[in-house]
């Protein structure tokens, strides 16, 4: 008999998606997060009152795709993690093997803390769908 | 990279966050750091491992000496 295949089932993986959006959004200034698939369906979110979910998804999949395939026509080697910073905030994006997850975090967002956080949770869905990533213990081993 | 910094740019419009001003990108065996205005984008390529602080700090100054080279603003 094949070994169990280390996949969380249906809404195992819904509970799971949930959790990790949730422990970003713990993290002092962070004010939303998603988890999109690569084609921008939306698997788990919580924005800003203001902010419509579905163009923004549509956007960070779009951004996540584009820097895959930049990274692949560039013959640099694939993306991981991501994160653009404007005036009042920032986007940090994780490509992971279901999609990409991304975060919204105010201006003074602590970049290294969610950085570190957003890579554990891209190792949690690796685990889950693959092997794990290392991570450091602590952000300021990043 | 011109066109992830238009989808980058769009996205943190459409978040409500304002107009793209700095960008890392971490690979497998290196990491892009990026510094932009409206007119120029510069971006700098370290090994995967650089300290995040050190890169900003070296993205920083380069970006500050290229504006005062090309007699722009910062």
């Amino acid at each position: 008999m094949s070994p169990e295949p280390n996949l969380p089932a249906g809404s195992a993986r819904a509970r799971a998606f949930r959790r990790i959006l949730a422990e970003m959004l713990k993290i002092d200034r962070v004010r939303g997060g998603l988890v999109v698939a690569a084609d921008g369906l939306i698997i788990a979110a919580s924005v800003p009152r203001g902010v419509a979910v579905e163009p923004l998804a549509a956007l960070a999949a779009t951004l996540g795709r584009e820097l895959e395939v930049g990274a692949d026509r560039l013959k640099r080697t694939p993306f991981q993690a991501a994160l653009f910073s404007a005036d009042n905030g920032t986007v940090f994006l994780g490509s992971s093997p279901v999609g990409f997850v991304v975060v919204l975090g105010d201006k003074e967002v602590n970049i290294g803390l969610v950085q570190w956080a957003l890579r554990k949770a891209l190792a949690t869905l690796e685990g889950a769908w693959g092997s794990p990533a290392d991570v450091p213990d602590r952000p300021e081993d990043m | 990279m011109t066109q992830v910094y238009r989808i980058a740019s769009a996205t943190l419009q459409r978040a409500g966050l304002g107009a793209l001003r700095r960008g890392i990108v971490q690979a497998a065996t290196e990491t892009l750091f990026f510094r932009s205005n409206d007119r120029l984008i510069l971006e700098l390529s370290f090994p995967h491992d650089v300290k995040i602080g050190f890169g900003l700090l070296e993205t920083d100054k380069l970006w500050t000496n290229s504006l005062r080279e090309l007699g722009m603003r910062a």
